[in-house]
């Protein structure tokens, strides 16, 4: 079913490498930094209102990873409580 | 927790002039976006729907066909009703913790007869010979009810119950949830508990934990505290309860950012043993050769913990970021590192695309043999084979597309790709492929 012959180890890897070089660049820029602390008042929020910015902005597809990953690691939440259980074989 | 659009509508409205040009941009290419047309969606947003259907393939094992339904109805004053409707078939071949012979063709030399009670099961010959593997099929259906009301100007609690059914699986509960807002709602303090109650109902009764589900009789020497003349008992359902609590702090960083940390705790307790796991004992003088099938044992408690960190970052208009990390650890002896990183990019006003990795791993339970020993004297007090206890690591990479659908739908399909491996079974890698469409109606 299934013929790759890119290797997903090492590609998910580099991707998680590339993503935490990014990462840092963008928290230790001068100005605009990811974590630049600044104050938010009220009407400061219109991009943090944005769906794409929610912390949960498409629960569909995470309550279907969530469910995955449950059936497949012995690992699971964190994110919250909630939701029913399963047989998951 | 999360901001929602209506939070907006108790402030001023006083965009800066980066928004106001970022506005006017989307309202010259868009030519949809005004503030009129912004007010009549806000006020088209009492109902929203949404829909999914997932399609998941392992390589040679299980198959699974999802669909799911979110209701939301907004009842006004920030109040909330959502309804989940869930329905899985599941089809293909599981692992059942039997361990893979040198000659993989033969499948095992021993004639085992009836592990569970999956639907197929009598005279067991596994999925295409792969003892190892036992066939089954299942249907699911849930159902969860939650109802969000505010209690003061900064509080609010969440109520949810749920429901799930499988063949031989029921599953109900509930969660409160109570939200904190604080510091002009730039910090908020969420704390909630939740309680489960599964019933595990295999056909034929559950085995006695550890006990003889098979012997080979071609093997020239047994163990000696193996008795293969007696008919291990079974008894009836298995019962658990499980207990969680989250207490966790979101802040809102700057105007482009919001990271969340939580804690979770959680308790399981009561029958944890899976029913059809088993595990095979080996004679290491026949080249590891199958003399015995074991019925698995769990212990029956177990307490996790979980460190949960997020963060969700605008880097530029077209640019988001959503990085998660999650230490977990129990008192079964795993330990599991999770990363995850999503990077949606909107190439157009209304359409973007998502790349999606992730990478988790685990060590193995205190209690996790890839066999046991025949030359034991005795058998260790708990034991299970289980692949999801082992060491392992699992790779995903997925990309998603999405697009927004006149001013109150949305639509979005992805397709992500996992890799799962292992340290101790010698099961060849999981290999699955995940594919979701979703659309969202609001009206």
């Amino acid at each position: 079913m299934i013929k790759s012959k890119i290797n997903i180890k090492t590609l998910v890897h580099y991707s998680l490498l590339f993503s935490f070089l990014l990462l840092s660049g963008c928290s230790t820029l001068k100005t605009g930094g990811m974590f630049a602390k600044e104050t938010v008042e009220p009407w400061h929020k219109e991009l943090l209102a944005e769906e794409r910015m929610q912390l949960n902005p498409y629960p569909l597809e995470n309550s279907a990873d969530q469910k995955i990953y449950y059936s497949r690691e012995s690992a699971n939440g964190g994110q919250g409580i909630g939701g029913g259980g399963c047989g998951c074989n | 927790m999360q901001l929602k659009d209506k939070k907006l509508k108790s402030y001023p409205s006083k965009p800066s002039v980066r928004s106001a040009l970022i506005m006017a941009t989307c309202t010259v290419l868009s030519g949809s976006l005004s503030p009129a047309s912004a007010e009549e969606e806000d006020d088209s947003t009492l109902s929203r729907i949404d829909l999914s259907t997932l399609y998941y393939s392992e390589e040679d094992r299980v198959s699974v066909n999802t669909t799911h339904v979110v209701v939301e109805n907004d009842l006004g004053d920030e109040e909330f009703v959502r309804a989940n409707f869930i329905y899985d078939t599941i089809t293909g071949a599981s692992p059942n913790g039997r361990i893979i012979p040198a000659d993989q063709g033969s499948g095992g030399s021993i004639p085992f007869t009836s592990a569970s009670g999956f639907t197929l099961n009598v005279n067991d010959v596994g999925s295409a010979g792969q003892k190892w593997l036992t066939e089954f099929t299942d249907k699911r259906a849930a159902i969860d009810l939650s109802w969000e009301k505010p209690i003061t100007r900064t509080l609010r609690r969440i109520f949810e119950g749920n429901f799930s059914s499988e063949n031989d699986f029921t599953s109900y509960g509930g969660a409160a949830t109570m939200v904190w807002d604080l510091n002009q709602r730039n910090t908020t303090v969420t704390g909630g508990l939740s309680v489960l109650k599964e019933t595990v109902s295999p056909d034929s009764g559950t085995p006695l934990e550890l006990a003889i589900a098979n012997c080979n009789d071609t093997a020239p020497a047994l163990p000696v505290w193996a008795n293969c003349n007696i008919t291990s008992p079974r008894f009836g359902n298995g019962h658990k309860r499980v207990f969680d609590g989250v207490i966790g702090v979101t802040q809102v960083i700057n105007k482009r950012t919001i990271t969340q940390l939580n804690y979770s705790h959680g308790v399981s307790l009561g029958y944890l043993t899976d029913p059809y796991k088993l595990i095979s004992v080996v004679d290491n003088n026949l080249d590891g050769e199958e003399v015995l099938i074991l019925y698995e044992k769990r212990p029956d408690r177990r307490a996790r913990n979980s460190l949960y960190w997020k963060t969700v970052s605008q880097l530029s208009p077209k640019k988001v970021v959503d990085f998660s990390y999650r230490y977990f650890w129990d008192d079964w002896g795993i330990k599991s590192h999770t990363i995850d990183y999503k990077y949606r990019y909107d190439y157009a006003p209304k359409s973007y695309l998502q790349p999606h990795i992730r990478y988790n791993t685990q060590s193995s339970a205190d209690f996790f043999h890839n066999a046991i020993d025949a030359a034991v004297n005795e058998l260790p007090r708990y034991a299970s084979a289980d692949y999801r206890l082992d060491k392992l690591q699992t790779y995903s990479i997925g990309l998603k597309y999405g697009k927004e659908l006149g001013k109150s739908g949305a639509f979005a399909m992805r397709a992500e790709y996992i890799v799962q491996n292992y340290n101790a079974v010698s099961l060849p890698d999981m290999k699955a492929l995940v594919y979701q469409g979703t659309f969202s109606f609001k009206f």
